[in-house]
């Protein structure tokens, strides 16, 4: 080891970026809102490459909104591909309108690890 | 602490490097070295997915090479804007010139290769790069970065990483099948 030390050249403040970035308690999870007559509007946020909430119960003419709270872009796509949000990059949200015919599992086209349910009732 | 990351480090580095354990220390670089490293790797990591686009007729390796331009690109893009805000200007040093030179030998190597056998190559070396990276990140970087919004945005990038880990296994197993 050289036991030269290490210069110190960027200690300073931070907390703005910091909270931008692990913020991410910030949205609700699983937040229903009705605010529409009978329709519900479910919140997913994307976070540290998970779906969250993993699962949520709609109804048809329910609105489901994916918020991406990631650096990297995802997707929320239907395992079948009968579905796509397309990418939805760092805080960008995008939303769908739920139907009858919608294939319950999706996945993040970028990342395939990545797995939710939609379940239609 | 100290004392164990520097030993953490040293091992890791000469892992990556393949150079003597009298090799300068990945724990002694400051955040600029740090960010310089971090803006290195994320490159090479970019320039081996090109290389797949260009050579690799699977389509899963396509999409894994387009998640990795993706996400290295949007990691970058970061770096780039917080260095911007905070008026500073990334170091170059001995570990991103090390990087960059073992790259350059590997995408030499790998340019002559074809078929599955570029994929299984291509993948594997994707496993063991995240892998090495995560662990210089990890366990040098991290512990060492001084400034609250560089090492929040390290944290963020080993997330990524990681999950590149992970999906990289998974591209290792499909192609050895
Ligand atoms: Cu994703």
């Amino acid at each position: 080891m050289s036991g030269r030390s290490r210069r110190s050249v960027l200690v300073g403040g931070a907390a703005a970026f910091a909270a931008a970035l692990s913020g991410r308690g910030a949205y609700g999870h699983n937040g229903i809102d009705h605010s529409k007559e009978g329709a519900a509007h479910h919140t997913v946020t994307i976070e540290r490459f998970k779906f969250v909430p993993a699962a949520i119960d709609a109804k048809v003419g329910d609105t489901v909104t994916w918020t991406n709270a990631d650096i990297a872009p995802h997707t929320a796509t239907a395992a079948d591909g009968s579905w796509d949000t397309g990418t939805i990059r760092k805080g960008e949200a995008k939303s769908i309108t739920v139907s009858a015919e919608m294939a319950p599992d999706y996945f993040c086209r970028f990342h395939p690890a990545m797995k939710g349910v939609l379940s239609v009732g | 602490m100290k004392t164990l990351s520097s030993f953490l480090a040293a091992g890791v580095a000469a892992f990556l490097v393949a150079s003597p354990a009298s090799a300068q220390d990945a724990a002694d670089l400051n955040d600029l070295e740090i960010a310089h490293v971090a803006y290195v790797a994320d490159n090479i990591d970019i320039r081996y997915a090109h290389l797949a686009l260009a050579i690799s007729t699977n389509p899963a390796i396509h999409e894994f090479a387009k998640t990795m331009i993706r996400d290295h690109t949007a990691v970058n893009e970061q770096a780039l804007a917080l260095l911007d805000k905070l008026g500073a200007q990334a170091q170059d040093n001995f570990l991103s010139r090390t990087l960059l030179e073992n790259a350059d030998k590997l995408v030499d190597e790998m340019a002559d290769l074809r078929g599955a056998e570029f994929d299984k190559r291509y993948a594997e070396n994707e496993l063991a790069y995240h892998r090495a990276v995560n662990d210089l990140v990890e366990n040098a970087f991290i512990p060492n970065i001084e400034n609250a919004e560089v090492k929040a945005l390290f944290e963020a990038g080993l997330e990524i990483f990681k999950a590149h880990q992970g999906h990289a296994e998974m591209m290792v197993e499909k192609v050895s099948q």
